[in-house]
């Protein structure tokens, strides 16, 4: 400008001067010019990394659809686990003024009870909005109750806000607790089915990315809805039967309880597809609330505890030889007399016993050590071996459930000169419940391995998308093999160790097993220490129900018939009441009237109630204990003498 | 009033289509750009704002053929009662104004909302065109002769400013520092307002408000406060910038309408060009407004007398202050004030006074040759 006008010093004509000014003007303008095109070209042809960041971060963002998981239901649409929808509260700590006066309010509205807990959460919220200050967005607290919710909403507090979330919730609360398993606070599953089942029931899309205006409002909603529609999680339907699964757990509880008993495994399966209708356990927890007890009791023992099973793993050598043809059922197998030396270790029969010459079918039936040893011998180690592995011991039987242990079954190449006789009656081997129940599933349908299982169908929008097959791994043995093995198991509990096991109305084929545990102190096996067992099937002629039960160190009596027996006739006689399963031949199933109605009446009352019931009726009501009892008690002063 | 009445055909010889042509041509791409600014906007209000200005179009067109066909010195004539009217506009404005975003500025009359300031432009103009050819005095002026027709500009100014409305008031103080210039002013008079500027910046930041203040301090340093006072201008530039080569196409760019850029549709309606027509389009606009104010120069420079050469140059540097702020503050050069994109921009009263100012320009034009 200056410039211009400098070469005009000397006084000019308007005309120059306006001219002059021109040029002036239109160098200034062109210069503008320049920069704005220079400008522009910056910032629409080079990328400033820094505005595209921004700028992506605002443009896409994750949206929660706010799917719930789906259901799980039991096989007859029972809900086990179900999703309610709850408010979670949150803060934006730039719009709160005084954070200390909302803290305050805040826990007085979310803990109006307890003191102490309200001024914990108060410290804690003040310390939260404290930190981040400059955020726009802290929790508050997750998934309150809709009273909470309704008394901080009615607060009114600037800067406060919620947002809806989904909650599992399990309606029955420790009702096959173990086999569902869990979710966390985002709705992740955890444990047991939740989590094995995660892919399926929660909503994998529920988060998708989408574009976002400006105010955060997604936009392009069309197409990440079609997606979710599709993705829209099944809902689980479980072979589990509610009723029976109940009747398991709480004759399960009332037996460790009378026995004082650490704690115990009950299986109801279907032998013929594997569908576990019942998988009971002590102790339980309540999912609803698991955070509050200790991680190992989260786990399902049914599936993940290996254990020596004791002589209910007899059937199996037995059944070995009959396959091969190396005995038959009523063959004569010399039992020594109650003592008998292998590798230089003398190996005895269980309660002292002292039997000379038993037939197959009475080995079995009297559970007879040494006799299994024998057979264990006709058999050698490499055949045993070849047939317990396709009875499925020391495999995983591929229950849908996490946690499954494949138990202990070394290889020949490992088994010491005493290790034949010991897997023989059930030691020196390890197997989990689901493993000896499908096992025993084995005689119970002919002779197929059966893929037991938890999951009956997948459902979505009330419609049965899939239903899960059976599957057969393999067949161990011939039917006439299995015919037998049942014969024997008949003879079990009509006249040998399990006769606690009868059901009336039925035939039933079963087993019993008292395991000596190791002592974890002494690594030797413990004098008092056992894990109690009975497993069998009914009615025998047709076998409807697998059912294994196992109690965990009882006190006092601890023979599997006893012990286990019981709750084993318990759990199979209310079974076939609810599954209406029919009788043996023209044996009419008599049906107590004065019972049932009874329990409908005390159905109204408390569990507690219901509990003392039973236990009075079962100690005072069977004599067959105190006789068990005196015997032991005999036994004891016998070895002592 | 001695007019002399020319043949028709006269009239159209020596009319400048041109300068006509383009500014339709701007105002179209205005309604257009208005349109997709708000195409996707909840509010049917503001869907409809093209269609408002539309209306506005219409308005200004029929105000510009009448100041067309005035003989301009009849409105030399009017400066003064014209200029006492404009003040009393805006005095009125500061008792009865409709306050919108915050200021008040607007005057409402008969549905529409008018800004006065935006009219008391031009008439500031005319009356300090009319000051400077009644001096009838040869050779530039002296300080003396700059006293009158500044306290007239820093009437208004002072009233506008309190509105406040910083953006329009600087305008009335360039306006008259352009005209000056134009008509002529000693060398030292350009140095002395030279120096004192520089040093007064300092003191008169002091004197902004807070929030003027941020916005100086956003142009240095604009990723300070990214969600705050740097939002609109960070989101201009990541608009612009997202337009790249070509644009994302007339009707989809994305930044604009999903409300991440504040005022699209007014002060910041070059972003939303921008994006959808890219470095090229941009460039192309740029351009065609360059010949639009070459057009202007022209009339000065062949205008008829004092009076209308001045006039010309005052609506030249109106516009092209205009034009090269609202540019630089979309491109995130200059703090952002509320200056909007002449012919573009959404708002009647700046179309309106634009327009009347291409009218007088026109009559300007075409009165050249009237007496040869």
């Amino acid at each position: 400008m200056r410039k211009n006008r400098q070469t005009n010093a000397r006084p000019t004509t308007g005309r120059t001067n306006v001219r002059a000014r021109i040029v002036t003007t239109c160098v200034v303008l062109a210069f503008c010019f320049a920069a704005l095109a220079a400008r522009l070209a910056q910032l629409t042809l080079f990328s400033d990394e820094r505005i595209e960041e921004f700028s992506e971060k605002q443009k896409f963002g994750s949206i929660n659809l706010h799917m719930p998981r789906g259901l799980i239901s039991d096989r007859n649409m029972n809900d086990l686990a179900v999703s309610i929808r709850l408010r979670s509260i949150y803060a934006n700590p730039r719009k709160l003024k005084n954070y200390h006066a909302v803290a305050r309010t805040l826990a007085g509205k979310i803990e109006p009870k307890s003191k102490i807990r309200r001024d914990k959460l108060r410290k804690k919220l003040e310390k939260r909005f404290n930190k981040s200050r400059r955020k726009y967005f802290v929790w508050v607290k997750r998934k309150v109750a809709p009273e909470t919710y309704i008394s901080v909403k009615a607060a009114n507090i600037p800067g406060v806000g919620f947002v809806k979330e989904s909650r599992r919730f399990y309606p029955k609360r420790d009702i096959a607790a173990k086999i569902i398993g869990f979710c966390g606070i985002d709705n992740q599953g955890l444990y047991g089915l939740e989590y094995r089942y995660d892919h399926i029931i929660h909503p994998v899309e529920s988060k998708s990315i989408v574009r976002k205006d400006a105010r955060g409002r997604p936009i392009s909603m069309p197409a990440s809805f079609d997606i979710a529609a599709s993705l829209k999680p099944y809902d689980l339907v479980l072979t589990i039967d509610e009723r029976i699964q109940y009747i398991s757990e709480k004759a399960l509880e009332r037996r460790v309880m009378s026995a004082r008993a650490k704690g115990g495994v009950v299986i109801v399966m279907n032998p013929h597809t594997g569908e576990i209708l019942a998988m009971a356990e002590q102790p339980k927890f309540n999912p609803n609330n698991y955070s509050s007890y200790k991680s190992g009791s989260w786990k399902p023992l049914g599936v993940s505890q290996s254990v020596e099973p004791g002589s209910t793993f007899k059937l199996f050598v037995a059944a070995a030889a009959l396959e091969e043809k190396m005995v038959t059922p009523n063959e004569t197998i010399n039992c020594e007399n109650g003592r008998y030396e292998v590798g230089g270790k003398y190996f005895k029969e269980a309660q002292n016993h002292r039997f000379n010459k038993l037939a197959l079918w009475e080995v079995i039936a009297k559970s007879s050590n040494i006799g299994a040893i024998k057979i264990a011998e006709k058999l050698g180690p490499e055949i045993l071996y070849k047939h317990l592995r396709a009875f499925g011991f020391g495999e995983l039987t591929n229950i849908d459930l996490p946690g499954e242990s494949r138990g202990l079954l070394r290889p020949t190449a490992k088994w010491s000169l005493t290790s034949l006789p010991s897997i023989s009656f059930g030691q020196e081997v390890a197997v989990t419940p689901i493993q000896l129940a499908t096992g025993i599933s084995v005689f119970a349908n002919g002779g197929y391995l059966v893929r037991p299982r938890l999951v009956k169908a997948l459902r979505r929008d009330g419609k049965v998308i899939k239903t899960i097959k059976t599957e057969i791994v393999r067949k161990p043995l011939r039917e006439s093999t299995a015919r037998s093995i049942t014969d024997m198991m008949i003879q079990v509990v009509r006249n040998g160790t399990g006769k606690k096991g009868a059901v009336p109305g039925f035939t039933v084929a079963g087993k019993t097993g008292t395991a000596q545990k190791i002592d974890p102190v002494t690594r030797t096996y413990s004098e008092d220490k056992f894990l109690s067992s009975f497993v069998g099937f009914f009615p025998a002629e047709n076998p409807r129900l697998v059912i294994l039960v196992m109690i965990d160190e009882p006190v006092g009596v601890v023979w599997g018939g006893s012990v286990a027996g019981p709750v084993f006739a318990e759990v199979a006689s209310r079974s076939a009441r609810i599954l209406r399963i029919p009788g043996a031949g023209n044996e009419i199933y008599e049906i107590d009237w004065s019972r049932m109605l009874k329990g409908r009446l005390d159905k109204d009352k408390s569990e507690k109630q219901d509990y003392r019931r039973t236990e009075k009726t079962e100690t005072g009501g069977e004599p067959g204990d105190l006789v068990d009892l005196f015997r032991s008690v005999i036994d004891s002063v016998k070895q002592f003498i | 009033m001695s007019d002399i009445e020319l043949p028709e055909h006269r009239f159209l010889r020596n009319f400048d289509f041109m300068l006509l042509a383009i500014t339709l041509t701007l105002c179209a791409l205005g309604v257009t750009v208005i349109y997709s600014s708000n195409l996707q906007s909840d509010s049917e209000f503001m869907r409809s704002l093209y269609i408002r200005q539309l209306y506005w179009v219409g308005i200004s067109l029929v105000a510009m053929s009448i100041v067309i066909w005035i003989d301009y010195r009849l409105i030399e004539r009017m400066a003064y009662p014209l200029y006492f009217f404009g003040v009393g506009c805006l005095a009125a404005v500061g008792f009865s104004g409709r306050v919108i975003g915050g200021s008040q500025r607007w005057l409402s009359v008969g549905g529409f909302n008018i800004q006065s300031s935006e009219i008391m432009k031009i008439i500031l103009i005319i009356l300090i065109a009319r000051i400077f050819d009644d001096m009838r005095k040869e050779g530039d002026l002296g300080v003396l002769d700059l006293a009158k027709p500044l306290i007239f500009t820093l009437i208004p100014f002072a009233i506008v400013a309190r509105q406040p409305d910083l953006g329009t008031a600087m305008i009335f103080i360039i306006v008259f520092g352009c005209m000056a210039f134009f008509n002529g002013i000693q060398r030292r008079i350009i140095i002395w307002t030279a120096g004192i500027s520089a040093f007064l910046a300092p003191v008169s930041w002091f004197m902004l408000k807070p929030y003027q203040q941020e916005r100086i301090l956003t142009i240095l340093n604009p990723d300070a406060d990214p969600m705050g006072h740097g939002y609109q201008m960070i989101q201009s530039k990541i608009a612009i910038g997202s337009g790249g080569l070509w644009g994302k196409g007339i009707f989809e760019g994305t930044q604009s309408k999903l409300n991440f850029l504040p005022a699209k549709h007014t002060d910041f309606i070059f972003s939303v060009f921008a994006e959808e027509a890219g470095f090229v389009g941009a460039m192309i606009f740029i351009t065609i407004f360059f010949f639009f104010l070459m057009r202007l120069l022209e009339i000065v420079l062949h205008a008829r007398d004092k009076f209308g050469s001045l006039v010309v140059a005052g609506i030249l540097c109106m516009i092209t202050f205009n034009f090269f702020y609202n540019l630089g503050m979309t491109l995130g050069l200059f703090p952002i004030v509320g200056i909007p994109l002449p012919f573009i921009s959404y708002g009647g009263s700046s179309l309106l006074t634009n327009f009347l100012g291409i009218g007088l320009a026109l009559n300007i034009s075409v009165s050249r040759y009237k007496l040869g």
